[in-house]
């Protein structure tokens, strides 16, 4: 089979039967470039110049100097080096290999270019395969990165002016796509509605999954949907496209109700909604369902007064779930107690300062493993006044 | 480090998994464990083991609720046996423990599984 990518091959010396068996072996390719380099002197120079896929060097004390050279200097792992020893170096072929050679022939070619050519044929072989991998790396990885280019404009780009209110939001990704989302946007003119959900898992198949759930909350952007009838509708079409599937979807949708003063909430399987009192104080909205897309489920919007709150934190369990050794996670109640201290210690508070706090005043900087998504939503105190 | 067993008993099949239930395990697991059910035979009740459990994500979560889907659709029974700390504060805060037949104690297999 025919490739389009080019296989270069660098050796140390010419030598008339190597020179033939490699022509041999690399015939039918009008895609090969072939370098013999002048003397020892020249060879890492070429080396740079041609970087090669391939690379056949003679005898041990000078292949040991180029192995050590490209191993650990230049720190290419992928070029395949062919060693050609000569017979009183027999015993140092296990050696060679182990500093870093693929392959090595015993000079002179006991079984003649036949041996040659059966050695070039296994470089020949693993430098097509190696390519075509690379080739379908690059392939997959420029597709997710696409896909998290996209996923990222799904996401707000910048806050929102709602009277009554001030949004600060932050997104951290852990792999290129990911499976958190969040948004806000007025549903009506006293009602700001904040939403954040997390996809289990990681990718394109969680990017898609949160576009899915996207699309559906953000109908409720153009017809008033209430809380419950929306995340019903969002089980109900993930329960349909995720069916027996591992993938679910945990979620927390409010209305903040500016001019009642009155947080309504649904909290589907994600973790706590957090209420900071103007205290300080912190009170969880816990999960009163569970997550989405396995079961049907009853939704019921629970209410909470929020005159005496300072504002809501919404987040991803990225925040918290992160290891503080092998057998330890940091966890939530942890993750609550560092809040507690910030919000006590600061009048303002903003997401950066989290973020600050998180990785200037732990013991150690969070080893983070998830995504990790944060709404805050301060409650402004002067009285919500209709335009 | 990760281990998998499996044992049968007269009236129900046990799987004991210790380590992270993870998105990095949760794929190879579910080929595993899928073909353990099926070599199970019809009337057996299934015993997932999760006393060695670290760690579990949503991938960990996602694969239980798969499970027990299963085997209710082969009219099997999944019983989780002495969930770790660690997976029944997942559970819990996912809203997720009740939706399971969890047995604290080993020595009430016999009792609880007819």
């Amino acid at each position: 089979m025919r490739s389009s990518f080019v296989i270069k091959i660098l050796c140390s010396n010419k030598d008339e039967l190597l020179e033939h068996a490699l022509k041999k072996v690399f015939f039918e390719r009008d895609s090969v470039e072939i370098k013999y380099s002048e003397g020892t002197n020249n060879f890492l120079e070429d080396y740079y110049i041609v970087r090669p896929d391939i690379i056949v060097v003679d005898s041990y004390k000078f292949s040991v100097e180029v192995i050590n050279y490209i191993r650990n200097q230049a720190n290419d792992s992928d070029v395949y080096i062919l060693v050609i020893l000569d017979k009183s170096e027999f015993e140092l072929k296990e050696e060679i290999l182990n500093q870093g050679a693929d392959d090595f022939l015993i000079k002179p070619f006991s079984y003649g270019e036949e041996e040659v050519i059966s050695r070039l044929n296994v470089a020949k072989r693993h430098t097509i395969l190696y390519k075509q991998l690379t080739i379908a790396y690059n392939r997959l990885s420029k597709e997710i990165e696409t896909v998290s280019v996209l996923q990222q404009k799904l996401l707000p780009k910048s806050t929102v002016e709602f009277p009554g209110v001030f949004i600060d939001f932050f997104y951290e990704p852990s792999d290129r796509a990911s499976g958190d989302y969040f948004d806000f946007f007025p549903v009506q003119e006293n009602i700001l509605r904040a939403v954040i959900a997390d996809v289990s898992g990681h990718g394109s198949k969680a990017a898609f999954i949160m576009s899915m759930v996207r699309a559906l909350v953000r109908v409720s952007n153009k017809i008033f949907l209430p809380l419950d009838d929306l995340v019903s509708i969002i089980n109900n079409e993930l329960i349909e496209v995720i069916g027996e599937d591992i993938d679910f979807v945990t979620l927390f949708a409010g209305d903040i109700d500016v001019e009642n003063r009155e947080l309504s909430y649904i909290n589907a399987g994600h973790c706590p909604g957090i209420l900071v009192t103007n205290e300080n104080q912190i009170y969880l909205l816990e999960a009163d369902n569970s997550v989405l897309g396995f079961f049907s489920q009853e939704f019921k919007i629970k209410k909470v007064p929020i005159k005496d709150y300072r504002g809501i934190l919404l987040i991803t369990d990225g925040y918290y779930e992160w290891n503080l050794d092998r057998n330890n996670i940091w966890g939530f109640n942890n993750f609550k107690k560092f809040l507690e201290d910030i919000f006590t210690r600061e009048k303002e508070f903003y997401l950066d300062m989290l973020e600050s706090y998180l990785n200037n005043q732990l013991e150690l900087p969070p080893m983070y493993r998830d995504d990790r998504s944060a709404l805050w939503i301060k409650f402004k105190n002067n009285n919500y006044r209709k335009c | 480090m990760e281990t998998l067993d499996f044992k049968k008993e007269k009236k129900y099949s046990i799987i004991k998994y210790s380590g992270e239930l993870t998105l990095d395990v949760v794929e190879e697991l579910k080929e595993e464990i899928s073909k353990f059910i099926d070599e199970c035979g019809d009337d057996k009740s299934i015993v997932f083991d999760l006393s060695d459990i670290s760690f579990m994500d949503s991938s960990g979560i996602g694969f239980l609720v798969h499970l027990n889907n299963v085997n209710k659709t082969k009219n099997k029974m999944l019983y989780l046996l002495k969930p770790s700390a660690a997976v029944k504060k997942t559970l819990s805060l996912v809203n997720l423990l009740n939706f399971f037949e969890i047995i604290e104690d080993e020595n009430e297999l016999d009792i609880e599984i007819e």
